[in-house]
């Protein structure tokens, strides 16, 4: 075995995990500790669908690259992981499938998730030690969502990086449409009981696989491997979730390993949130009458957006300019609305954007260059009083008088 | 409900304006608010510009229309203008270029206080502060094969004394600029106008908007202000906005408004404004003076020695020239080209200029042999790790992907090898279900039968089966119609990159290297103005584009000079050459100031007049067309004016303040008068250059067709009915019921007295043909007639001329008032107006409208003059005739009265042309030849190529016939509309 997948086995084996009940789920929340123990801690929050391994890659994940500079790394599998809804018993939690799938919005994750794991976290690193997160996709989404109502800061949270996601849903135009299709509603219609969607489930039944095999992307992914099946049906569920060619190759079994369920609570959340634009609870009452502006100013109240307790810290919007999943807007506008929105007389804050212009969406992470581009991006954020000067990618203005 | 947002100042947009007031306004301890309605764009965010494996190019960053993109693209009707919506405004997307107008520009028209000798330390202050400096400073220079042979160029034409490198706001090494913002240096990518990847260009985020937002100014991008309304008692000004970001509307009360949204949003959001008492007349003059800049596009195909457009800053060079007495005002005009240039990424789309599609009907020249030698030069190759260099590859451009997309053609690179396979099966299917040859026939069956249906059946069906056998003869058979329809939707086998296109458009991307972009641009004199439609809240402008013709033509002129000299096949703007619809890039104008509120909208210093606190700082505020690249004059105005407001409050300001801001201002003067010591000891070109009047090599065209007409007259004087209706006897009077008269007259006539015309009109395609109101064409012939006691009819020679009274669909024009006086005393009358008929008043729904032909023919008989005068009619009555119209020519026959003179009258009746001769001699007999040169000797027909001939004809032929269907065929200007503007279709002109 090669050294560098035998080093990938011995991480992932090595982590110490901290396991969170939330609303009678049990979440893992690892630790991974360098060499030398402690260091300044971060949290990583993985995507919908996937788990916190994606962090974890055997060519050397974010974990090692972080773990290697001294941090001391920290994965949350939150609710949306496919490790914990693959995990469900059978009978649905809360009752029915509806209260499940309520249980399983963005709204609970931001409510519960996210500030139970900062807690445990605080429990066991240093008091004056300040915690940074990374959020990707759907993480990043909840992570906002957490920051907008307050719960993250609190738990001496400086450092954020949004990758993305943040308060805003743009799509290409495949998502919308099956957006606008209400397509997971459909699918419910036809089958209330069903819990999440798998990429590795053969057939989908019923409307979700017709439109599957309507789906021009889905015609054009090459070879019958399972990787590929799968990479086809995610692309459906989602878009184009990675360039089909990453380099150095992921091992089939790993990549196979990185996917699963995705609870249709999550899914149809994110439907509502791709139909509205912006973040809003669940099942909050959509304004896309745009005929209608008395219609936007009455459920303005409904909105996650609140933009106060971005500014107590760091903010780093990072995104693909090639994205098919999220749309880059996503973080355009996250970043417009962050730099419009600062309250008259505050302290300059800082928010940067970084766009990559070859990044699609799951390669910022896993991509061949993801080391040079991309991580030290994230260690920068991280760490901006230590940041090597880059001031080039930097966004923000830095004058001298 | 969101709250209001309030602030002592706001200031509305970004651009070279707004910058400035956002910046000396916050550096004066103001609190200002800075309104954007578009994008941040930052390096990475500028629109894509090909993508090559989506289904779709990611088209959000595109358009203002879109998804709130990068370029604003407007029809104005008259004139497409094109601007850029973002946080930086137009320097997101100008070519860098800053460039200060001769002083002639600030001659008249002027406040008091305006000079560019007065102006002139706010011209070094802006140049500072954008950091211009000429190509030459580049390390790049020697390397720029374009310049170098554009330089050649003019020593050739003996233009030597009118080429220079204007000064460009472009950073040439990586460094911290004097704003404390760091920028990489510039790579001669090309893409400056379509955003700088590089933080190359300096851009005005670089430096006014950095400094805006370093001492304290509050941002909000995708802001856009939708209406302006004064709060009661002179308290200040509340903003009604709208918030893309979170798509609500947002209130915005301020003390102070500072509009610079750009000289056409400027005046459309003062136009919408609702004032107290105190800004109404102020505002009925908005819109008066709007310039387009006299823009013009050319680009320059197969050029012998390669020229490499795609390396190097967008503009490099320029050359003026000047031509010292100027129709119609007499004063010395100017107009420059500047080379051009553009991504790589663009080479295609710049390839579809020549298409097939545009039938040559834009070409000027045809390739040949340059008159210099190519130079050893070639662009360096992309740094390592850089994209953005010469040598890169291109990759398909946006018409590509998209071509391939929508065509199918992205199934080579990615669709599965069982598609693929099943390709050609289902092409063929296609084919089959859509090329058939009956569908085909049909279709244009079905086309013709509603275009004449207002024929009676019988006619029409046999109308179609005729015009069918003319297209089908043209192109064989019907089923070769379906095969070449089916050949250009496919190529046939494998379906590559570019295949469609290339069929569809029939361009070629060879020789890509081997073109020259030219871009003109001058002192125009038109007089155009801008009127708001309240309805769809759009601007409208009313150019009089028969003053801007000559400016064109002239600029075509010394194009196609260059294009000769360096061996190349010369295109001009399609746009243009296809709807008589320019396109500008520089407009400004529309709030002129003045010091005079009765002549302008704003004061001296950009207030408006008879209000408090409302100010325009923009493009908008020029008062005559400067010629050159205007973003150095409205950086200089809002420099000026903006200091004036600071120091109404404080008075010597900077002076005794000792604030951070003053102090930075005060830094600024001080480095900008060295850096202007610094250029004008290096020798740079700041100002246009003045040079003598070189004459061009290429020569105007001019235009002659032959038209044949028979018909009888009855003679005899006219019934006396004609008075009893108050008619002056004058016969090109336009009652309806004359036209029966004559016909009446023709009737009675009929055998005895024949009439019969053969003219040949010959038309210059030059200034005075489209300067001259009546848009007069020479006319020489034979007429063929038995005059009043006669036995036999007998041709004699005749000449005299054809009024064209040329139609223009103004529904729009000035209304007697304040704003036609403005216009009158501070930018010039209307000449072409004057035709009967021209002047429609808004209020009222787009007109029929009528326009008459005037013929003049004078001969001699029996040794006495005759004279004959006769009118054709075009109206656009329900149920008339569009062709009756056209070819029936009403004419009075004048004999000689006692004097001598032709003016008694001798008969009237009617004579058309026919059908055959009109297809088959009119149509066919336009055609143009050079004019002569003094000194030729008469006669003598100059030889010009066959490409400039095409190309005025077509012009000609645009020009007349395009009357026509201006008049006839309405549903163009609706379908242009629709494609424009596709929410408002019903455009009705009613003021509110």
């Amino acid at each position: 075995m090669d050294p560098a997948r035998a080093e990938f086995e011995r991480l992932r084996d090595a982590a110490k995990t901290f396991p969170i009940e939330v609303e009678g789920l049990t979440l893992p929340l690892k630790r991974h500790r360098g060499k030398h123990g402690g260091g300044p801690p971060v949290l990583l929050l993985h995507g919908g669908s996937t788990c916190s391994d994606i962090f974890l890659v055997p060519s050397g994940g974010l974990v090692q690259y972080l773990l290697n500079r001294g941090w001391e790394v920290w994965t949350l599998d939150w609710r949306g992981s496919c490790r914990v809804v693959d995990a469900l018993p059978k009978a649905s939690i809360g009752g029915s499938p509806e209260a499940e799938r309520a249980l399983f919005t963005l709204d609970h994750v931001a409510l519960y998730d996210i500030p139970a794991a900062l807690e445990t976290m605080r429990a066991h690193v240093d008091r004056d030690q300040k915690i940074g997160i990374v959020g990707f996709c759907a993480g990043a989404g909840a992570l906002s969502m957490a920051v907008a109502r307050g719960a993250v800061r609190k738990f001496g949270v400086d450092n954020l990086v949004l990758m993305t996601l943040g308060l805003f849903y743009e799509t290409p135009w495949d998502g919308w449409i099956k957006a606008e299709d209400f397509l997971i509603e459909r699918v419910l219609v036809q089958d209330p009981e069903r819990r999440g969607v798998s990429p590795h489930e053969p057939d989908w039944k019923n409307d979700m696989e017709q439109a599957f095999k309507r789906w021009p992307a889905a015609w054009f992914a090459p070879g019958s491997s399972l990787a590929q099946q799968m990479y086809r049906r995610l692309t459906f569920m989602f878009g184009e979730p990675y360039a089909s060619s990453l380099a150095p190759a992921m091992p089939e079994d790993v990549l196979l390993s990185m996917f699963g369920s995705l609870h249709l609570g999550l899914y149809l959340h994110l439907g509502q949130q791709v139909r509205r634009g912006y973040a809003a609870p669940f099942n909050a009452p959509d304004i896309l009458d745009r005929a209608r502006p008395s219609a936007r100013a009455v459920s303005i109240d409904n909105r996650d957006l609140s933009a106060q307790y971005f500014y107590d810290g760091s903010v780093v919007l990072i995104a693909g300019a090639r994205n098919r999943l999220w749309h880059r807007d996503s973080i355009d506008l996250m970043y417009e609305w962050l730099r419009s929105n600062v309250p008259a007389g505050a302290r300059k804050p800082s928010i940067k954007k970084h766009i990559l212009p070859d990044y699609a969406h799951l390669d910022l992470l896993w991509g061949p260059n993801a080391r040079e581009d991309v991580y030290e991006l994230i260690k920068d954020s991280l760490d901006p009083a230590g940041a090597s000067d880059s001031p080039l990618k930097s966004s923000e203005p830095r004058l001298r008088v | 409900m969101l709250e209001a947002i309030e602030s002592e100042v706001t200031v509305v947009g970004t651009g070279f304006g707004g910058s400035v007031a956002a910046c000396r306004l916050s550096q004066a301890g103001k609190d200002v608010l800075v309104l954007e309605r578009g994008r941040r764009f930052e390096a990475q965010d500028f629109p894509p510009l090909p993508v090559d494996s989506a289904l779709l190019p990611d088209t959000k960053h595109w358009a203002w229309q879109g998804d709130h993109g990068l370029w604003d693209v407007e029809d104005l009707e008259e004139i497409v203008s094109v601007q850029a919506a973002g946080y930086g405004g137009g320097s997101l997307i100008y070519a860098n270029v800053h460039l200060r107008p001769p002083a002639e520009v600030f001659a008249d028209k002027w406040p008091d206080g305006y000079s560019l000798e007065k102006l002139d330390p706010f011209y070094d202050l802006a140049a500072y502060m954008l950091d211009a400096t000429p190509i030459t400073e580049s390390p790049f220079f020697h390397k720029l094969v374009k310049t170098e042979q554009l330089r050649q160029v003019a020593k050739r034409l003996e233009r030597e004394d009118g080429f220079f490198y204007p000064p460009l706001a472009i950073n040439y090494s990586k460094r911290e600029n004097a704003h404390g913002k760091v920028q990489k240096e510039c790579n001669g990518c090309g893409r400056c106008c379509t955003g700088c990847p590089e933080t190359a260009k300096n851009t005005l985020d670089y430096n006014y908007l950095a400094l805006a937002e370093r001492f304290g100014a509050r941002v909000r991008t995708q802001f856009e202000v939708l209406e302006i309304e004064a709060l009661p008692d002179g308290q200040g000004w509340q903003l009604s906005c709208v918030d893309h970001v979170l798509s609500v509307t947002r209130v915005v009360k301020t003390k102070t408004l500072f509009l610079c949204a750009g000289a056409l949003h400027s005046s459309r959001l003062l136009s919408g404004a609702k004032f107290g008492n105190g800004g109404r007349a102020a505002q009925e003059l908005v819109g008066v003076g709007y310039f387009p800049n006299a823009d013009a596009l050319g680009i320059i195909y197969d050029t012998e020695h390669p020229q490499y457009p795609s390396y190097g800053p967008t503009i490099t060079n320029a050359t003026v020239h000047w031509s010292n007495a100027e129709k119609p005002a007499g004063e010395p005009g100017f107009f420059m080209i500047q080379d051009g240039g553009y991504a790589r990424e663009v080479e295609r789309l710049a390839g579809t200029l020549r298409a097939r599609l545009w039938t040559g009907r834009n070409r000027l020249t045809d390739s040949g042999n340059a008159e210099i030698p190519g130079t050893e030069l070639s662009p360096p190759p992309a740094p390592k790790n850089q994209k953005n260099g010469y040598a890169a590859p291109p990759q398909p451009s946006i018409l590509d992907s998209f071509l391939l997309a929508t065509l199918g053609g992205a199934f080579k690179d990615v669709a599965s090898d069982d598609l693929r396979a099943a390709l050609p099966e289902f092409l063929e299917e296609v084919k089959a279900l859509v090329l058939l040859p009956e569908v085909v026939d049909n279709t244009i069956e079905r086309a013709l039968l509603a275009r004449l249906s207002w024929l009676p059946a019988r006619l029409r069906q046999f109308c179609v089966r005729l015009c069918k056998r003319f297209a089908y003869s043209a192109l064989g058979n019907r089923e070769k119609l379906s095969d070449e329809a089916f050949k250009a939707l496919s190529s046939g086998s494998g379906l590559g990159p570019g295949a469609i296109a290339e069929r569809v458009l029939g361009y070629d991307s060879t020789r890509a290297d081997h073109r020259v972009v030219l871009l003109g641009m001058g002192r125009d004199r038109t007089r155009g103005v801008l009127h708001y439609d309240a309805n769809t809240g759009r601007m409208i402008a009313d150019l009089d584009l028969f003053h801007l013709a000559p400016r064109y033509t002239a600029e075509e002129l010394l194009m196609s000079d260059v294009a000769k000299t360096l061996g190349g096949e010369l295109r001009v703007n399609p746009a243009w050459a296809f709807l008589g619809k320019p396109i500008t890039v520089h407009s400004h104008g529309g709030c002129r100031m003045s010091d005079d509120p009765a002549l302008g909208v704003t004061d001296a210093n950009g207030r408006v007049h008879g209000c408090t606190g409302l100010y325009v700082c923009d493009g908008s505020l020029l008062c005559a067309s400067v010629g050159v690249n205007p973003s150095a004059t409205i950086t200089a105005i809002a420099e000026r004016n903006v200091l004036a407001f600071i120091r109404q409050e404080k008075p010597n300001w900077p002076a005794n303040d000792d604030s951070a801001g003053a102090q930075s201002y005060a830094v600024h003067l001080v480095e900008a008068t060295r850096a202007a010591e610094t250029a004008k000891k290096k020798k740079f070109v700041r100002r246009l250059p003045s040079c003598a009047e070189v004459p061009f090599q290429s020569r105007p065209l001019t235009a002659s067709f032959s038209e044949t007409m028979q018909g009888f007259y009855a003679p005899g004087t006219p019934a006396p009915d004609r008075d009893a209706s108050g008619n002056d006897g004058n016969e090109t009077d336009p009652r309806p019921e004359h036209d029966e008269f004559y016909r009446i007259a023709e009737i009675a006539g009929r055998p005895s007295y024949p009439l019969e015309l053969q003219l040949n009109a010959v038309a210059p395609i030059s200034e005075g043909f489209y300067d001259d109101e009546n848009h007069t064409i020479g006319l020489a012939g034979t007429i063929r007639v038995r005059l009043p006691g006669e036995a036999e009819p007998a041709a004699r020679d005749t000449t005299g001329t054809l009024s064209l009274f040329v139609p223009r669909y103004k529904p729009y024009a000035l209304e007697d008032g304040a704003k036609k006086q403005a216009q009158e005393a501070s930018v010039g009358a209307y000449k072409s107006v004057k035709a009967p008929g021209d002047l429609v008043r808004r209020g009222e729904p787009p007109p029929r409208e009528e326009r008459l032909m005037k013929y003049d023919l004078a001969f001699e008989a029996g040794g006495k003059s005759w004279a004959l005068h006769g009118y054709k009619r075009m109206s656009l009555e329900p149920g008339v005739n569009a062709w009756r119209d056209t070819t029936s020519l009403f004419v009075t026959l004048l004999g000689p009265d006692a004097a001598g003179a032709p003016s008694v009258v001798a008969g009237i009746g009617a004579i058309h042309v026919d059908l055959t001769s009109f297809l088959f001699g009119q149509l066919h007999s336009v055609t143009a030849s050079e004019a002569a040169r003094p000194g030729d000797p008469a006669g003598v027909h100059r030889a010009i190529d066959p490409a400039r001939l095409t190309w005025a004809v077509a012009k000609f032929s645009t020009f007349f016939f395009g009357s026509l269907q201006r008049i006839y065929v309405p549903e163009v200007g609706t379908l242009l509309d629709t494609l424009f503007h596709p929410r408002k279709i019903n455009v009705n002109y009613k003021r509110r």
